[in-house]
């Protein structure tokens, strides 16, 4: 067989849970993990002769994503009933979005791991470095139930998730590395986080991705399209990755055995994604859009959107992340992973500026943030900002770094210690003195005994003991060319030890040197 | 309008329902005479009147986004032909839909 050039070809269809207190349709509150059926009402069990009211938070951040993603919002928008037969939507239609979607023709960029433009198509790089896809759609929608299957002799149902917002995101067939999937995935997350809009949480169900795949296999000067796969059930971002790439081989694979494996001649397919067996199963073909017999819903008026009320959702519009990430990394020097970090989660990032703005010196602050404080709130099970340090106490903890006036060791003490609910000095005797104590940097660098020690006697002090209790490393250092630098390195650290970081590392590395000249 | 038992067929499975064949055969002309009929509003001259693309001439009808208790699990199953554990029990699906 002549050689075979393949291209992936991947389209992303995501469906994003709306961060709303009520459904859209109906007021019952959105819950999750509550007891099965507790936050239900006639109107999301589909009972008749209910009618649906539309959530005015859920269209305006339809409109707010619509806008982040760079698409033309509908002046003019209404709801269509899409036929669906399954029992965790008991109307029997799903309402969603047809012919008017709120938003469509957008797009959006993404850092991509094989070099900007690598993996995305068309555009290729953006002036801004990163890959672009284009959006063609996004639009409004309710989200059905949960089925529980394998519980004896039925299915069970939930319908506490029905009724609750979610917006279909659609992108045109724009990507084509497995790896470019996976970033678009991570940046898209990220973006629905800082707008607010959701926390994405992927294990619960917050953000879906279903990659539509498939290949163009260029063979003997013609070119070919495997038929579409839509692969269902991802709920991680390796997931994503995985899928994609397993898709590819399987599709040129399956050509390879079947020369009619081909768009039009074979369906297009809906796929899931087993993670335990590393590879998608067929589910069943794919209805086409007119299967699904839209028509308008008649019980649900159209929403529109004028200037005044777009200006309005458009003034919410943040910093965006990649555009954040941009900045911090030029404008203060970080690296890309380092500004990611800190973007990661928008109140840190806000918390970051804020800090720098109350004078925080930036590359001490950002190395604190990605980290001490960023380990910290590992630890916390929360965010940085989560931690509730205030931007002055960080500004001034990133300062005395700088000043000297305590060490990188002793601030990361410190910093332990300036969380509210930390105990600042395990040590103390009584507890309740010092819970109402004084949580500054300045002042607990005070109490743990942290501050600098610039006197030279002091710092002599421990020099002499690390010499004492160190006699291989001071010979090593002293005679043995080949360990010489090692071994003062060590002695520096010990002396650091010795002083519990109070030491000033750039007195002790005289000291040490001087000493070491010395005649024994 | 010319339908088919084929149209007929595959109308009837999209909307989920078991036809006999004698009942399929009689939708057959029945369909296709609603069909007929309603062909002749492409004779009204419409070339100048903006798409229609909703019957209502309201808009806007929004509620704020404020939760309010539901009818609770109990009564929300009182009705259930099967419910189970708190939840409504229906014969064995078998694949999530595509909601």
């Amino acid at each position: 067989m002549a050689e075979l050039k393949t291209r992936l070809i991947v389209g992303m269809e995501i469906h994003v849970q709306v961060r709303t207190a009520s459904k859209l349709f109906c007021a019952c509150p959105v819950v999750y993990d509550a007891p099965p059926n507790s936050a239900v009402c006639p109107v999301c069990l589909g009972h008749p002769g209910t009618l649906p009211v539309m959530n005015r938070r859920a269209v305006e951040q339809a409109a707010l994503v619509g806008l982040a993603l760079n698409c033309t919002i509908a002046h003019f928008t209404k709801w269509d009933r899409k036929s669906y037969f399954y029992p965790d939507l008991p109307k029997n239609y799903q309402i969603s979005q047809y012919d008017l979607p709120i938003a469509r023709d957008g797009w959006f960029e993404f850092p991509d791991p094989n070099g900007a433009g690598s993996g995305a198509s068309r555009d290729g790089a953006s002036p801004s470095g990163l890959s672009r896809v284009r959006i063609r759609r996004a639009h409004l929608e309710e989200d059905a139930g949960k089925n529980l299957h394998d519980r004896g002799d039925g299915s069970l149902i939930d319908l506490n998730r029905a009724g609750t917002p979610l917006i279909e995101i659609v992108t045109e067939p724009d990507l084509h590395t497995p790896g470019a999937c996976y970033a678009f995935a991570v940046e898209l997350q990220r973006l629905m986080r800082h707008l607010g809009v959701s926390d994405g949480v992927m294990q619960r169900g917050q953000m879906r991705f279903e990659p539509n795949v498939n290949v163009a296999i260029e063979c003997d000067g013609c070119e070919i399209r495997t038929p579409i796969a839509e692969i269902k059930n991802l709920n991680s971002f390796k997931a994503i990755r995985n899928a994609v790439e397993y898709e590819y081989g399987r599709q040129v694979a399956q050509w390879r055995g079947d020369p009619e494996y081909v768009i039009g001649r074979r369906p297009n397919e809906n796929r899931g994604w087993n993670d335990a067996r590393g590879l998608t199963e067929y589910q069943r073909p794919k209805e086409a859009a007119h299967d699904y017999r839209y028509f308008p819903d008649p019980d649900l008026a159209p929403a529109t959107f004028d200037d005044a009320k777009l200006a309005a959702i458009r003034a919410r519009l943040p910093e965006l992340p990649a555009a954040r990430v941009r900045r911090l990394a030029e404008r203060f020097g970080l690296s890309a992973a380092d500004a990611e970090t800190i973007v990661d989660d928008r109140a840190t990032a806000d918390l970051f500026d804020e800090s720098i703005r109350a004078g925080a010196p930036a590359d001490v602050l950002a190395r604190q943030v990605v980290n001490v404080w960023a380990s910290l709130a590992n630890e916390h099970g929360t965010t940085v900002a989560g931690l509730g340090v205030g931007a002055a106490a960080m500004a001034e903890l990133a300062e005395m770094v700088r000043s000297g006036t305590v060490s990188a060791t002793a601030a990361a003490r410190i910093a332990a210690a300036m969380i509210p609910d930390a105990d600042p000095a395990p040590t103390t005797v009584t507890p309740h003195v010092a819970a109402a104590e004084d949580r500054s940097p300045q002042a607990l660098a005070a109490k743990l005994g942290l501050l600098q020690e610039k006197d030279a006697d002091a710092t002599q002090a421990w020099v002499d003991e690390a010499f004492r209790l160190n006699e291989q490393a001071v010979r090593d250092a002293r005679s043995n060319p080949k360990k010489a630098k090692q071994a003062a390195g060590f002695l520096r650290g010990q002396v650091m030890k010795l002083s519990e970081g109070r030491a000033d590392p750039a007195l002790v590395g005289e000291l040490i040197e001087k000493k070491l000249a010395e005649p024994t | 309008m010319s339908l088919t038992l084929e149209d007929v067929r595959r109308v009837a499975h999209l909307a989920r329902l078991n036809l006999a064949e004698d009942e399929a055969a009689a939708y057959v002309d029945q369909l296709a005479s609603i069909l007929d009929y309603f062909e002749r509003l492409g004779a009204a001259p419409t070339a100048d009147v903006p798409p229609t693309v909703h019957a209502l001439a309201l808009q806007d009808v929004l509620r704020d986004d404020v939760p309010a208790a539901g009818c609770g699990p109990d009564l929300a199953l009182r009705n259930a032909p099967s419910a189970d554990q708190g939840y409504f029990k229906v014969p064995k699906v078998l694949a999530d839909g595509e909601a």
